[in-house]
């Protein structure tokens, strides 16, 4: 059974390096795509330096390319799982098995890391607010207990990456709540497991000024469209 | 504002509303973008009630028929959001253009590969 691991990568030359090689150690099983997402740092060389395959978009085209892009080398080149991570760091990959054992388990085709199912990981009060928001309307539409669906830490099998490899069928910029909602339409099976993440080492983040609140609105819009249309394309 | 222009405004809001929604749902038109007409759309609903606001305003700027100061926050309404796509077109002009630049360069070297197997691809 061939793994891959999917690292999208926008500026990450500080972490991407030591990112690679501790995914390499922890999940020796699998190779290693880093999707490098229009960085105008040396992400790109950095990585290919660590002999791992490096795609590079032309220009910035967003977190949710990024990963679209990993899936259609995962479905070109015949892998049957796909392990999604972040280039930040933020991510531990010797959680991995959990979500591997976490399939196996259940038998299910999406396994979401989950940061709260574990405990101990602290967030500020307005982006605990989100999560928790988009937690709820992700129980309410599924009936299954998310915790953390804006996680991209997630092992996904081919069926359901083939699925979010088409077409619009994921978003350009971050898959939330409603690709959680989109896949549970096309009954694939989700499960969420404990991970261990730590907070972005270098304190980027999207959630600043103006933002959270279009963000806010472009999910809500999302969910709305995932409700109304059909479970075709 | 007469009932008349109430309602006609807030039916032009409620169809420019339908219309969009609906090119979303088909994937006529992507979510993000579609946001800045929903904006217009919505501004023209609450603009058919929004006299208790319009009228005193318009008579503190000298306009004798307040409707017209509706149809001018409309056009800036509007103006903002064809701002806004000609920002994207810009955006998007330029992403074509470097990338139809990339294809021909990797043509080139796809085309030199063909002819020559063995020669070592040019560094970038």
């Amino acid at each position: 059974m061939k793994h891959l691991v999917i690292l999208p990568a926008f500026n990450e030359e500080m972490t991407v390096g030591s990112v690679i090689a501790e995914t390499k150690q922890n999940i020796p099983f699998a190779d290693i795509l880093v999707v490098n997402d229009g960085s105008v740092d040396r992400t790109g060389p950095v990585a290919r330096t660590q002999g791992v395959t490096v795609i590079s978009h032309p220009f910035n085209l967003g977190y949710g390319a990024a990963l679209q892009t990993g899936f259609r080398f995962a479905v070109r080149k015949g892998y049957h799982y796909a392990i999604t991570m972040d280039a930040d760091g933020q991510h531990i990959s010797s959680s991995a098995q959990s979500l591997v054992e976490a399939m196996e388990e259940h038998d299910a085709d999406v396994v979401i890391g989950s940061r709260f199912a574990g405990g101990g990981y602290k967030m500020g009060t307005l982006r605990k607010i989100g999560v928790m928001l988009f937690s709820l309307i992700a129980r309410a539409y599924t009936g299954i207990n998310i915790t953390d669906p804006t996680s991209g830490f997630q092992l996904i099998r081919r069926s359901a990456f083939s699925y979010l490899a088409e077409g619009d069928n994921y978003p350009l910029d971050y898959p939330d709540v409603n690709i959680i909602m989109a896949l549970h339409k096309k009954k694939f099976k989700i499960v969420e497991a404990p991970v261990v993440m730590e907070e972005n080492r270098f304190g980027k983040s999207m959630h600043s000024g103006f933002r959270p609140v279009l963000y806010v609105i472009k999910m809500v819009l999302a969910i709305i469209m995932v409700l109304v249309r059909g479970t075709g394309r | 504002m007469s009932l008349g222009i109430r309602i006609i405004l807030f039916g032009l809001g409620v169809i420019l509303f339908g219309i969009i929604f609906e090119l979303v749902r088909r994937r006529r038109f992507r979510e993000e973008l579609s946001i800045a007409w929903f904006g217009v759309s919505l501004m023209l609903m609450a603009s058919s009630f929004a006299d208790k606001v319009i009228d005193p305003f318009a008579r503190r700027l000298g306009i004798g028929y307040p409707p017209a100061l509706v149809f001018a926050w409309i056009i800036f309404c509007l103006i903002l959001a064809l701002l806004y796509f000609s920002s994207v077109i810009s955006d998007l002009k330029g992403k074509i253009k470097e990338l139809s630049q990339k294809i021909a360069l990797m043509e080139l070297e796809i085309d030199k590969r063909d002819s020559d197997p063995h020669e070592e691809p040019e560094e970038e």
